[in-house]
Protein backbone atom coordinates (compact mmCIF):
# COMPACT_ATOMS: atom_id res chain seq x y z
CA UNK A 1 0.00 0.00 0.00
CA UNK A 2 1.29 3.42 -0.89
CA UNK A 3 1.03 6.22 1.60
CA UNK A 4 0.78 9.92 0.83
CA UNK A 5 1.40 10.93 4.41
CA UNK A 6 3.17 9.00 7.16
CA UNK A 7 3.58 10.82 10.44
CA UNK A 8 5.25 9.12 13.37
CA UNK A 9 5.51 10.69 16.82
CA UNK A 10 4.99 14.03 15.11
CA UNK A 11 5.50 16.76 17.68
CA UNK A 12 5.52 20.51 17.35
CA UNK A 13 6.33 22.89 20.16
CA UNK A 14 6.62 26.62 20.10
CA UNK A 15 7.95 28.91 22.79
CA UNK A 16 5.78 31.39 24.70
CA UNK A 17 7.16 34.81 25.65
CA UNK A 18 6.08 37.33 28.26
CA UNK A 19 5.67 41.06 27.60
CA UNK A 20 9.39 41.65 27.91
CA UNK A 21 10.30 39.01 25.40
CA UNK A 22 11.55 36.43 27.89
CA UNK A 23 10.74 32.84 27.14
CA UNK A 24 8.33 31.59 29.79
CA UNK A 25 7.49 28.15 28.53
CA UNK A 26 6.29 26.28 25.50
CA UNK A 27 3.10 25.01 23.96
CA UNK A 28 2.82 21.60 22.38
CA UNK A 29 0.42 22.11 19.47
CA UNK A 30 0.96 18.63 18.07
CA UNK A 31 1.84 15.91 20.52
CA UNK A 32 3.36 12.62 19.32
CA UNK A 33 0.81 12.28 16.58
CA UNK A 34 0.71 9.17 14.40
CA UNK A 35 -1.22 9.12 11.17
CA UNK A 36 -1.13 7.31 7.86
CA UNK A 37 -2.97 8.61 4.83
CA UNK A 38 -3.24 6.46 1.73
CA UNK A 39 -2.79 7.83 -1.74
CA UNK A 40 -6.13 8.86 -3.15
CA UNK A 41 -7.84 8.99 0.25
CA UNK A 42 -10.22 11.81 1.20
CA UNK A 43 -9.67 12.53 4.87
CA UNK A 44 -11.66 15.10 6.85
CA UNK A 45 -9.92 16.44 9.95
CA UNK A 46 -12.14 17.64 12.80
CA UNK A 47 -11.29 19.13 16.16
CA UNK A 48 -12.07 22.22 18.23
CA UNK A 49 -10.06 25.40 17.77
CA UNK A 50 -6.62 24.83 19.23
CA UNK A 51 -6.73 21.05 18.84
CA UNK A 52 -3.74 21.09 16.48
CA UNK A 53 -5.45 20.58 13.11
CA UNK A 54 -3.92 23.56 11.35
CA UNK A 55 -0.50 22.97 12.87
CA UNK A 56 -0.62 19.40 11.58
CA UNK A 57 -1.75 20.61 8.15
CA UNK A 58 1.17 23.02 7.93
CA UNK A 59 3.56 20.12 8.43
CA UNK A 60 2.29 18.38 5.32
CA UNK A 61 3.84 20.94 3.02
CA UNK A 62 6.80 21.77 5.22
CA UNK A 63 5.59 25.19 6.31
CA UNK A 64 6.32 23.90 9.81
CA UNK A 65 9.02 21.37 10.61
CA UNK A 66 8.55 18.91 13.45
CA UNK A 67 10.40 19.66 16.68
CA UNK A 68 10.32 15.91 17.29
CA UNK A 69 9.25 12.84 15.37
CA UNK A 70 8.88 12.88 11.61
CA UNK A 71 6.49 13.24 8.74
CA UNK A 72 7.00 11.76 5.30
CA UNK A 73 5.08 13.18 2.36
CA UNK A 74 5.03 10.86 -0.62
CA UNK A 75 8.00 9.16 0.98
CA UNK A 76 10.00 12.39 1.41
CA UNK A 77 11.06 13.58 4.84
CA UNK A 78 10.05 17.23 5.33
CA UNK A 79 13.24 17.81 7.30
CA UNK A 80 15.33 17.07 4.22
CA UNK A 81 16.27 20.54 2.85
CA UNK A 82 16.77 19.23 -0.66
CA UNK A 83 13.20 17.93 -0.82
CA UNK A 84 11.29 20.99 0.41
CA UNK A 85 10.34 22.25 -3.04
CA UNK A 86 9.32 18.81 -4.25
CA UNK A 87 7.13 18.46 -1.18
CA UNK A 88 5.51 21.87 -1.65
CA UNK A 89 4.87 21.17 -5.30
CA UNK A 90 3.31 17.86 -4.38
CA UNK A 91 1.13 19.06 -1.52
CA UNK A 92 -0.70 22.33 -2.18
CA UNK A 93 -2.60 24.23 0.44
CA UNK A 94 -5.85 26.24 0.37
CA UNK A 95 -6.65 28.52 3.29
CA UNK A 96 -9.78 29.96 4.84
CA UNK A 97 -9.88 33.48 3.47
CA UNK A 98 -10.00 33.59 -0.33
CA UNK A 99 -9.03 37.26 -0.38
CA UNK A 100 -5.67 36.56 1.24
CA UNK A 101 -4.65 34.04 -1.40
CA UNK A 102 -5.20 35.85 -4.64
CA UNK A 103 -2.29 37.93 -5.83
CA UNK A 104 -2.77 38.71 -9.51
CA UNK A 105 -5.28 41.06 -11.15
CA UNK A 106 -6.41 38.54 -13.76
CA UNK A 107 -7.66 35.05 -12.95
CA UNK A 108 -5.39 33.13 -15.31
CA UNK A 109 -2.32 35.04 -14.16
CA UNK A 110 -3.17 34.11 -10.61
CA UNK A 111 -3.44 30.45 -11.56
CA UNK A 112 -0.12 30.69 -13.44
CA UNK A 113 1.75 32.03 -10.42
CA UNK A 114 2.57 28.61 -8.94
CA UNK A 115 3.75 26.86 -12.10
CA UNK A 116 5.77 29.95 -13.10
CA UNK A 117 7.59 29.82 -9.80
CA UNK A 118 8.31 26.16 -10.28
CA UNK A 119 10.05 27.09 -13.54
CA UNK A 120 7.73 25.13 -15.83
CA UNK A 121 8.12 25.79 -19.57
CA UNK A 122 5.69 28.39 -21.00
CA UNK A 123 3.71 25.79 -23.00
CA UNK A 124 3.37 23.65 -19.94
CA UNK A 125 2.22 26.61 -17.87
CA UNK A 126 -0.41 27.42 -20.49
CA UNK A 127 -1.59 23.83 -20.53
CA UNK A 128 -1.68 23.53 -16.75
CA UNK A 129 -3.55 26.80 -16.29
CA UNK A 130 -6.19 25.61 -18.75
CA UNK A 131 -6.41 22.25 -17.05
CA UNK A 132 -6.62 23.85 -13.59
CA UNK A 133 -9.39 26.23 -14.56
CA UNK A 134 -11.30 23.47 -16.35
CA UNK A 135 -11.12 21.19 -13.35
CA UNK A 136 -12.81 23.80 -11.16
CA UNK A 137 -15.20 24.90 -13.94
CA UNK A 138 -13.86 28.43 -14.05
CA UNK A 139 -12.54 28.53 -17.62
CA UNK A 140 -15.14 31.14 -18.58
CA UNK A 141 -13.56 33.52 -16.07
CA UNK A 142 -9.96 33.21 -17.22
CA UNK A 143 -9.70 36.87 -18.10
CA UNK A 144 -11.86 38.17 -15.28
CA UNK A 145 -10.61 40.23 -12.39
CA UNK A 146 -10.57 38.10 -9.22
CA UNK A 147 -12.11 40.86 -7.13
CA UNK A 148 -15.31 40.58 -9.18
CA UNK A 149 -15.76 36.94 -8.23
CA UNK A 150 -17.89 35.47 -5.46
CA UNK A 151 -16.23 33.80 -2.49
CA UNK A 152 -16.84 30.30 -3.87
CA UNK A 153 -15.38 31.29 -7.23
CA UNK A 154 -12.30 32.78 -5.57
CA UNK A 155 -11.72 29.57 -3.64
CA UNK A 156 -12.04 27.59 -6.87
CA UNK A 157 -9.44 29.86 -8.49
CA UNK A 158 -7.16 29.23 -5.51
CA UNK A 159 -7.66 25.49 -6.02
CA UNK A 160 -6.96 25.85 -9.77
CA UNK A 161 -3.67 27.57 -8.91
CA UNK A 162 -2.68 24.56 -6.89
CA UNK A 163 -3.79 22.07 -9.52
CA UNK A 164 -1.61 23.88 -12.07
CA UNK A 165 1.42 22.79 -10.03
CA UNK A 166 0.40 19.14 -10.57
CA UNK A 167 0.25 18.10 -6.93
CA UNK A 168 -0.90 14.70 -5.77
CA UNK A 169 -2.34 16.03 -2.55
CA UNK A 170 -4.39 19.09 -1.61
CA UNK A 171 -4.75 20.30 1.95
CA UNK A 172 -7.70 22.59 2.63
CA UNK A 173 -7.90 24.45 5.93
CA UNK A 174 -11.54 25.47 6.47
CA UNK A 175 -11.98 26.54 2.86
CA UNK A 176 -15.72 27.15 3.24
CA UNK A 177 -15.77 29.04 6.55
CA UNK A 178 -16.40 32.37 4.86
CA UNK A 179 -18.63 31.21 2.03
CA UNK A 180 -22.36 31.34 1.45
CA UNK A 181 -24.29 28.07 0.93
CA UNK A 182 -23.79 28.01 -2.84
CA UNK A 183 -20.07 28.77 -2.44
CA UNK A 184 -19.84 25.87 -0.01
CA UNK A 185 -21.60 23.56 -2.46
CA UNK A 186 -19.25 24.62 -5.28
CA UNK A 187 -16.12 23.95 -3.25
CA UNK A 188 -17.37 20.58 -1.97
CA UNK A 189 -18.33 19.42 -5.45
CA UNK A 190 -14.92 20.49 -6.78
CA UNK A 191 -13.14 18.57 -4.04
CA UNK A 192 -15.19 15.42 -4.60
CA UNK A 193 -14.51 15.62 -8.32
CA UNK A 194 -10.75 15.96 -7.78
CA UNK A 195 -10.74 13.04 -5.41
CA UNK A 196 -12.91 10.69 -7.50
CA UNK A 197 -11.91 11.60 -11.02
CA UNK A 198 -8.33 12.76 -10.59
CA UNK A 199 -7.54 10.39 -7.71
CA UNK A 200 -6.07 13.18 -5.64
CA UNK A 201 -5.41 12.81 -1.95
CA UNK A 202 -7.49 15.32 0.02
CA UNK A 203 -6.91 16.54 3.57
CA UNK A 204 -9.94 18.61 4.47
CA UNK A 205 -10.13 20.56 7.72
CA UNK A 206 -13.62 21.75 8.59
CA UNK A 207 -16.12 22.61 11.29
CA UNK A 208 -19.03 21.63 9.03
CA UNK A 209 -20.08 18.11 9.93
CA UNK A 210 -22.22 17.72 6.80
CA UNK A 211 -19.07 18.28 4.72
CA UNK A 212 -17.02 15.86 6.77
CA UNK A 213 -19.70 13.20 6.28
CA UNK A 214 -18.74 13.09 2.60
CA UNK A 215 -15.11 12.07 3.22
CA UNK A 216 -13.76 8.48 3.08
CA UNK A 217 -12.48 8.82 6.62
CA UNK A 218 -12.75 11.23 9.52
CA UNK A 219 -9.86 11.93 11.83
CA UNK A 220 -10.69 13.75 15.05
CA UNK A 221 -7.93 15.65 16.85
CA UNK A 222 -7.79 16.77 20.45
CA UNK A 223 -4.80 18.16 22.35
CA UNK A 224 -2.53 17.65 19.38
CA UNK A 225 -3.34 13.98 18.92
CA UNK A 226 -5.61 11.76 16.88
CA UNK A 227 -8.36 10.61 19.24
CA UNK A 228 -10.78 9.08 16.76
CA UNK A 229 -10.39 7.76 13.25
CA UNK A 230 -12.82 5.88 11.07
CA UNK A 231 -15.49 6.01 8.44
CA UNK A 232 -17.86 8.98 8.92
CA UNK A 233 -20.64 6.63 9.96
CA UNK A 234 -18.50 5.02 12.67
CA UNK A 235 -17.28 8.34 14.02
CA UNK A 236 -20.60 10.18 13.96
CA UNK A 237 -22.43 7.32 15.65
CA UNK A 238 -20.52 8.25 18.80
CA UNK A 239 -22.59 11.35 19.43
CA UNK A 240 -21.76 11.71 23.13
CA UNK A 241 -18.05 11.43 22.47
CA UNK A 242 -18.20 14.03 19.72
CA UNK A 243 -20.07 16.46 21.96
CA UNK A 244 -17.55 15.90 24.73
CA UNK A 245 -14.85 16.90 22.27
CA UNK A 246 -16.69 20.16 21.55
CA UNK A 247 -17.86 18.97 18.16
CA UNK A 248 -21.13 18.27 16.41
CA UNK A 249 -22.56 15.52 14.27
CA UNK A 250 -24.61 16.01 11.09
CA UNK A 251 -28.11 17.30 11.77
CA UNK A 252 -29.69 14.00 10.68
CA UNK A 253 -27.45 12.05 13.08
CA UNK A 254 -28.28 14.44 15.90
CA UNK A 255 -32.00 14.03 15.27
CA UNK A 256 -31.63 10.23 15.22
CA UNK A 257 -29.76 10.38 18.53
CA UNK A 258 -32.46 12.52 20.10
CA UNK A 259 -35.31 10.33 18.80
CA UNK A 260 -33.60 7.15 19.99
CA UNK A 261 -33.07 8.73 23.38
CA UNK A 262 -36.84 9.14 23.63
CA UNK A 263 -37.70 5.64 22.53
CA UNK A 264 -38.20 5.95 18.77
CA UNK A 265 -36.29 3.10 17.12
CA UNK A 266 -34.53 4.79 14.21
CA UNK A 267 -31.01 3.55 13.41
CA UNK A 268 -28.21 5.60 15.00
CA UNK A 269 -25.98 5.55 11.93
CA UNK A 270 -28.16 7.87 9.88
CA UNK A 271 -26.16 10.69 8.27
CA UNK A 272 -28.50 12.34 5.79
CA UNK A 273 -32.09 13.54 5.79
CA UNK A 274 -32.83 11.09 2.94
CA UNK A 275 -31.84 8.22 5.22
CA UNK A 276 -33.92 9.69 8.03
CA UNK A 277 -36.94 9.88 5.72
CA UNK A 278 -36.51 6.23 4.74
CA UNK A 279 -36.12 5.13 8.34
CA UNK A 280 -39.26 6.97 9.40
CA UNK A 281 -41.21 5.52 6.47
CA UNK A 282 -40.22 2.04 7.59
CA UNK A 283 -41.49 2.72 11.10
CA UNK A 284 -44.81 4.09 9.93
CA UNK B 1 -36.85 53.57 18.81
CA UNK B 2 -37.25 52.10 15.35
CA UNK B 3 -34.89 52.44 12.43
CA UNK B 4 -36.73 52.90 9.17
CA UNK B 5 -35.08 52.31 5.83
CA UNK B 6 -37.18 54.04 3.18
CA UNK B 7 -36.73 53.21 -0.47
CA UNK B 8 -32.96 53.19 -0.13
CA UNK B 9 -30.69 52.64 -3.12
CA UNK B 10 -26.94 52.71 -3.01
CA UNK B 11 -24.50 52.88 -5.90
CA UNK B 12 -20.79 52.28 -5.54
CA UNK B 13 -18.73 54.74 -7.60
CA UNK B 14 -21.72 56.33 -9.35
CA UNK B 15 -21.01 57.85 -12.75
CA UNK B 16 -17.77 55.90 -13.17
CA UNK B 17 -17.25 52.83 -15.39
CA UNK B 18 -17.22 50.81 -12.16
CA UNK B 19 -20.68 51.90 -11.08
CA UNK B 20 -22.43 49.09 -9.26
CA UNK B 21 -25.86 48.98 -7.68
CA UNK B 22 -25.42 47.52 -4.22
CA UNK B 23 -28.90 48.30 -2.93
CA UNK B 24 -32.01 48.81 -4.97
CA UNK B 25 -35.12 50.39 -3.40
CA UNK B 26 -34.91 48.65 -0.06
CA UNK B 27 -37.58 49.48 2.53
CA UNK B 28 -37.88 47.97 5.98
CA UNK B 29 -38.42 48.86 9.62
CA UNK B 30 -36.46 47.44 12.50
CA UNK B 31 -38.31 47.72 15.78
CA UNK B 32 -37.07 47.58 19.33
CA UNK B 33 -36.29 44.17 20.77
CA UNK B 34 -36.46 42.21 17.54
CA UNK B 35 -34.10 39.33 16.75
CA UNK B 36 -33.55 39.48 13.02
CA UNK B 37 -31.53 37.30 10.65
CA UNK B 38 -30.12 38.82 7.49
CA UNK B 39 -29.16 36.32 4.79
CA UNK B 40 -28.08 36.59 1.17
CA UNK B 41 -25.36 35.39 -1.20
CA UNK B 42 -21.93 37.03 -1.28
CA UNK B 43 -22.38 40.43 -2.88
CA UNK B 44 -26.14 40.54 -2.28
CA UNK B 45 -25.92 43.85 -0.41
CA UNK B 46 -26.07 42.65 3.22
CA UNK B 47 -22.98 44.53 4.34
CA UNK B 48 -23.95 47.65 2.44
CA UNK B 49 -27.35 47.54 4.12
CA UNK B 50 -26.02 47.21 7.66
CA UNK B 51 -23.59 50.06 7.09
CA UNK B 52 -26.60 52.26 6.37
CA UNK B 53 -28.12 51.32 9.70
CA UNK B 54 -25.39 53.06 11.65
CA UNK B 55 -24.68 55.89 9.24
CA UNK B 56 -21.38 54.57 7.90
CA UNK B 57 -22.81 54.86 4.40
CA UNK B 58 -25.27 57.48 3.18
CA UNK B 59 -27.91 56.30 0.70
CA UNK B 60 -27.57 57.43 -2.92
CA UNK B 61 -31.38 57.61 -2.94
CA UNK B 62 -33.98 57.27 -0.21
CA UNK B 63 -33.81 57.88 3.52
CA UNK B 64 -32.82 56.27 6.76
CA UNK B 65 -34.90 57.43 9.72
CA UNK B 66 -33.99 56.97 13.35
CA UNK B 67 -36.82 57.73 15.72
CA UNK B 68 -38.66 59.33 12.80
CA UNK B 69 -35.85 61.72 11.91
CA UNK B 70 -33.73 61.60 8.78
CA UNK B 71 -30.16 60.88 9.85
CA UNK B 72 -28.62 62.07 6.62
CA UNK B 73 -30.29 65.41 6.23
CA UNK B 74 -28.21 68.55 6.14
CA UNK B 75 -26.93 69.58 9.57
CA UNK B 76 -27.74 66.23 11.21
CA UNK B 77 -24.14 65.47 12.13
CA UNK B 78 -24.99 65.12 15.82
CA UNK B 79 -27.77 62.70 14.98
CA UNK B 80 -25.31 60.56 13.02
CA UNK B 81 -22.91 60.59 15.90
CA UNK B 82 -25.69 59.50 18.20
CA UNK B 83 -26.81 56.68 15.95
CA UNK B 84 -23.28 55.31 15.72
CA UNK B 85 -23.40 54.84 19.47
CA UNK B 86 -26.93 53.46 19.45
CA UNK B 87 -26.22 50.97 16.70
CA UNK B 88 -23.26 48.77 17.55
CA UNK B 89 -21.73 47.03 14.58
CA UNK B 90 -19.56 43.95 15.08
CA UNK B 91 -17.68 43.32 11.86
CA UNK B 92 -16.48 39.98 10.54
CA UNK B 93 -13.45 38.69 12.40
CA UNK B 94 -13.73 41.45 15.00
CA UNK B 95 -10.82 39.96 16.93
CA UNK B 96 -8.54 41.40 14.25
CA UNK B 97 -9.44 44.79 15.66
CA UNK B 98 -8.30 44.07 19.18
CA UNK B 99 -5.20 46.09 19.88
CA UNK B 100 -4.82 47.00 23.55
CA UNK B 101 -2.43 45.42 26.03
CA UNK B 102 -5.22 44.14 28.24
CA UNK B 103 -8.75 42.94 27.74
CA UNK B 104 -9.97 45.65 30.11
CA UNK B 105 -8.42 48.46 28.10
CA UNK B 106 -9.75 47.08 24.88
CA UNK B 107 -13.33 46.89 26.12
CA UNK B 108 -12.98 50.34 27.71
CA UNK B 109 -11.83 51.94 24.46
CA UNK B 110 -15.32 52.91 23.22
CA UNK B 111 -16.65 54.31 26.51
CA UNK B 112 -13.35 56.16 27.05
CA UNK B 113 -13.78 57.85 23.68
CA UNK B 114 -17.30 58.78 24.68
CA UNK B 115 -15.63 60.83 27.43
CA UNK B 116 -17.57 59.11 30.21
CA UNK B 117 -16.53 59.31 33.84
CA UNK B 118 -14.07 56.73 35.20
CA UNK B 119 -16.84 55.27 37.29
CA UNK B 120 -19.24 54.93 34.38
CA UNK B 121 -16.52 53.33 32.23
CA UNK B 122 -15.78 50.82 34.96
CA UNK B 123 -19.41 49.94 35.38
CA UNK B 124 -19.91 49.50 31.63
CA UNK B 125 -16.84 47.36 31.10
CA UNK B 126 -17.83 45.06 33.95
CA UNK B 127 -21.38 44.86 32.64
CA UNK B 128 -20.26 44.10 29.07
CA UNK B 129 -17.72 41.49 30.16
CA UNK B 130 -20.33 39.83 32.31
CA UNK B 131 -22.79 39.71 29.40
CA UNK B 132 -20.32 37.90 27.17
CA UNK B 133 -19.44 35.54 30.01
CA UNK B 134 -15.86 36.57 30.75
CA UNK B 135 -15.15 37.03 34.47
CA UNK B 136 -12.70 39.37 36.27
CA UNK B 137 -9.90 36.82 35.80
CA UNK B 138 -9.79 37.96 32.16
CA UNK B 139 -9.55 41.71 32.80
CA UNK B 140 -5.78 41.94 32.92
CA UNK B 141 -5.01 39.29 30.33
CA UNK B 142 -3.62 40.18 26.95
CA UNK B 143 -6.38 39.71 24.35
CA UNK B 144 -3.84 37.89 22.22
CA UNK B 145 -3.47 35.08 24.75
CA UNK B 146 -7.13 34.11 24.48
CA UNK B 147 -8.76 31.45 22.31
CA UNK B 148 -10.51 32.42 19.09
CA UNK B 149 -13.96 32.28 20.66
CA UNK B 150 -12.87 34.30 23.70
CA UNK B 151 -11.23 36.97 21.55
CA UNK B 152 -14.42 37.31 19.63
CA UNK B 153 -16.40 37.71 22.84
CA UNK B 154 -14.01 40.45 23.95
CA UNK B 155 -14.62 42.24 20.65
CA UNK B 156 -18.38 41.96 21.15
CA UNK B 157 -17.98 43.27 24.72
CA UNK B 158 -16.16 46.29 23.32
CA UNK B 159 -19.23 47.16 21.27
CA UNK B 160 -21.65 46.35 24.10
CA UNK B 161 -19.76 48.72 26.41
CA UNK B 162 -21.09 51.54 24.25
CA UNK B 163 -24.58 50.45 25.47
CA UNK B 164 -26.11 50.23 22.01
CA UNK B 165 -29.83 49.77 21.48
CA UNK B 166 -29.08 47.78 18.38
CA UNK B 167 -26.44 45.13 17.97
CA UNK B 168 -25.55 44.10 14.43
CA UNK B 169 -23.27 41.10 14.04
CA UNK B 170 -21.74 40.26 10.67
CA UNK B 171 -20.98 36.51 10.54
CA UNK B 172 -20.13 36.31 14.23
CA UNK B 173 -19.49 32.56 14.18
CA UNK B 174 -17.28 32.27 11.06
CA UNK B 175 -14.25 30.14 11.89
CA UNK B 176 -15.44 29.20 15.38
CA UNK B 177 -15.74 25.53 16.28
CA UNK B 178 -19.19 24.15 17.15
CA UNK B 179 -18.79 24.73 20.89
CA UNK B 180 -17.46 28.26 20.39
CA UNK B 181 -20.33 28.98 18.06
CA UNK B 182 -22.99 27.67 20.47
CA UNK B 183 -21.49 29.59 23.38
CA UNK B 184 -21.40 32.83 21.42
CA UNK B 185 -24.97 32.51 20.15
CA UNK B 186 -26.34 31.43 23.52
CA UNK B 187 -24.69 34.49 25.05
CA UNK B 188 -26.18 36.76 22.42
CA UNK B 189 -29.64 35.27 22.89
CA UNK B 190 -29.27 35.68 26.64
CA UNK B 191 -28.11 39.28 26.51
CA UNK B 192 -31.00 40.08 24.22
CA UNK B 193 -33.45 38.60 26.73
CA UNK B 194 -31.78 40.47 29.56
CA UNK B 195 -31.44 43.88 27.92
CA UNK B 196 -34.19 43.97 25.30
CA UNK B 197 -31.55 44.93 22.78
CA UNK B 198 -32.42 44.54 19.11
CA UNK B 199 -30.12 42.04 17.43
CA UNK B 200 -29.47 41.72 13.71
CA UNK B 201 -27.53 38.61 12.79
CA UNK B 202 -25.89 38.39 9.38
CA UNK B 203 -25.08 34.77 8.62
CA UNK B 204 -24.39 32.20 5.95
CA UNK B 205 -25.54 29.43 8.25
CA UNK B 206 -29.22 28.72 7.73
CA UNK B 207 -29.16 26.45 10.79
CA UNK B 208 -27.98 29.27 13.07
CA UNK B 209 -30.52 31.68 11.64
CA UNK B 210 -33.38 29.19 11.97
CA UNK B 211 -32.40 28.43 15.53
CA UNK B 212 -32.28 31.94 16.93
CA UNK B 213 -34.18 34.62 15.04
CA UNK B 214 -37.86 35.62 14.87
CA UNK B 215 -37.70 37.37 11.52
CA UNK B 216 -35.56 36.89 8.41
CA UNK B 217 -34.57 39.41 5.76
CA UNK B 218 -33.37 37.87 2.50
CA UNK B 219 -31.24 39.99 0.18
CA UNK B 220 -30.64 39.07 -3.46
CA UNK B 221 -28.70 41.26 -5.88
CA UNK B 222 -29.37 44.39 -3.86
CA UNK B 223 -33.11 43.78 -3.46
CA UNK B 224 -35.00 42.71 -0.36
CA UNK B 225 -36.66 39.48 -1.51
CA UNK B 226 -38.32 38.27 1.66
CA UNK B 227 -39.09 39.83 5.02
CA UNK B 228 -40.94 37.27 7.09
CA UNK B 229 -40.82 34.67 9.86
CA UNK B 230 -38.31 31.82 9.47
CA UNK B 231 -41.19 29.37 8.99
CA UNK B 232 -42.48 31.33 6.01
CA UNK B 233 -39.12 32.22 4.47
CA UNK B 234 -37.85 28.64 4.52
CA UNK B 235 -40.93 27.47 2.58
CA UNK B 236 -39.23 28.92 -0.49
CA UNK B 237 -36.64 26.18 -0.96
CA UNK B 238 -36.30 26.44 -4.76
CA UNK B 239 -36.20 30.23 -4.75
CA UNK B 240 -33.60 30.34 -1.97
CA UNK B 241 -31.42 27.79 -3.72
CA UNK B 242 -31.60 29.77 -6.94
CA UNK B 243 -30.33 32.76 -4.93
CA UNK B 244 -27.31 30.78 -3.75
CA UNK B 245 -28.84 30.08 -0.35
CA UNK B 246 -30.33 26.99 1.22
CA UNK B 247 -32.90 25.91 3.77
CA UNK B 248 -31.93 24.36 7.11
CA UNK B 249 -31.52 20.57 7.03
CA UNK B 250 -34.51 20.16 9.32
CA UNK B 251 -36.69 22.13 6.90
CA UNK B 252 -35.43 19.87 4.10
CA UNK B 253 -36.48 16.85 6.10
CA UNK B 254 -39.91 18.43 6.60
CA UNK B 255 -40.34 18.76 2.83
CA UNK B 256 -39.33 15.13 2.23
CA UNK B 257 -41.57 13.79 4.97
CA UNK B 258 -44.58 15.76 3.76
CA UNK B 259 -44.07 14.25 0.31
CA UNK B 260 -44.29 10.82 1.95
CA UNK B 261 -47.55 11.79 3.57
CA UNK B 262 -46.33 12.68 7.05
CA UNK B 263 -48.24 15.44 8.79
CA UNK B 264 -45.38 17.83 9.55
CA UNK B 265 -46.42 21.49 9.82
CA UNK B 266 -44.51 23.77 7.47
CA UNK B 267 -43.15 25.96 10.22
CA UNK B 268 -41.19 23.11 11.82
CA UNK B 269 -37.63 24.16 10.99
CA UNK B 270 -35.76 23.68 14.27
CA UNK B 271 -34.24 20.52 15.70
CA UNK B 272 -36.29 20.52 18.93
CA UNK B 273 -39.56 21.19 17.10
CA UNK B 274 -38.92 18.34 14.68
CA UNK B 275 -38.05 16.03 17.56
CA UNK B 276 -41.30 16.81 19.38
CA UNK B 277 -43.41 16.65 16.21
CA UNK B 278 -42.06 13.23 15.23
CA UNK B 279 -42.47 11.84 18.72
CA UNK B 280 -46.08 12.99 18.75
CA UNK B 281 -46.72 11.46 15.32
CA UNK B 282 -45.32 8.15 16.48
CA UNK B 283 -47.31 8.29 19.69
CA UNK B 284 -44.33 8.67 21.99
CA UNK B 285 -44.82 10.60 25.13
CA UNK B 286 -44.01 14.29 24.99
CA UNK B 287 -41.44 15.68 27.37
CA UNK B 288 -43.04 16.47 30.75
Amino acid sequence: MEFMIEAKDLTFEYPVYDENGNETGSVRAVDRMDILVQKGEFVAVLGHNGSGKSTFARHINALFLPTDGEILVDGMDTKDDTKVWDIRKNAGMVFQNPDNQIIASVVEEDVAFGPENLGFAPEKIRKNVDMGLQSVHMEAYREASPNKLSGGQKQRVAIAGILAMEPECIILDEPTAMLDPSGRREVMETIEYLNREKKMTIIYITHHMEEAARADRIVVMDHGRVVMSGKPRQVFTQVDRMKELGLDVPQATELAWRLRGRGLAVPQDIMTMEEMTEALCRLK
Amino acid sequence: MPIEVKDVSYLYEPGSPFEKTALSHVSLTIGQGEFIGLIGHTGSGKSTLIQHLNALLAPTEGKVLYNGQDIFEEGAKERRKEIRQKVGLVFQYPEHQLFEMTVWKDVAFGPTNMKLSEEEIKERVEWAMDLVGLGPEYYEKSPFDLSGGQKRRVAVAGVLAMRPEYLILDEPAAGLDPRGRDELFDRIAMLRDKTGMTVVLVSHSMEDVARYVDRILVMDHGCLKYDDTPGEVFQHKEELEAMGLAVPKIAELGVMLRRKGFDIPKDVIRMEEMEETLLRLFGKEARP
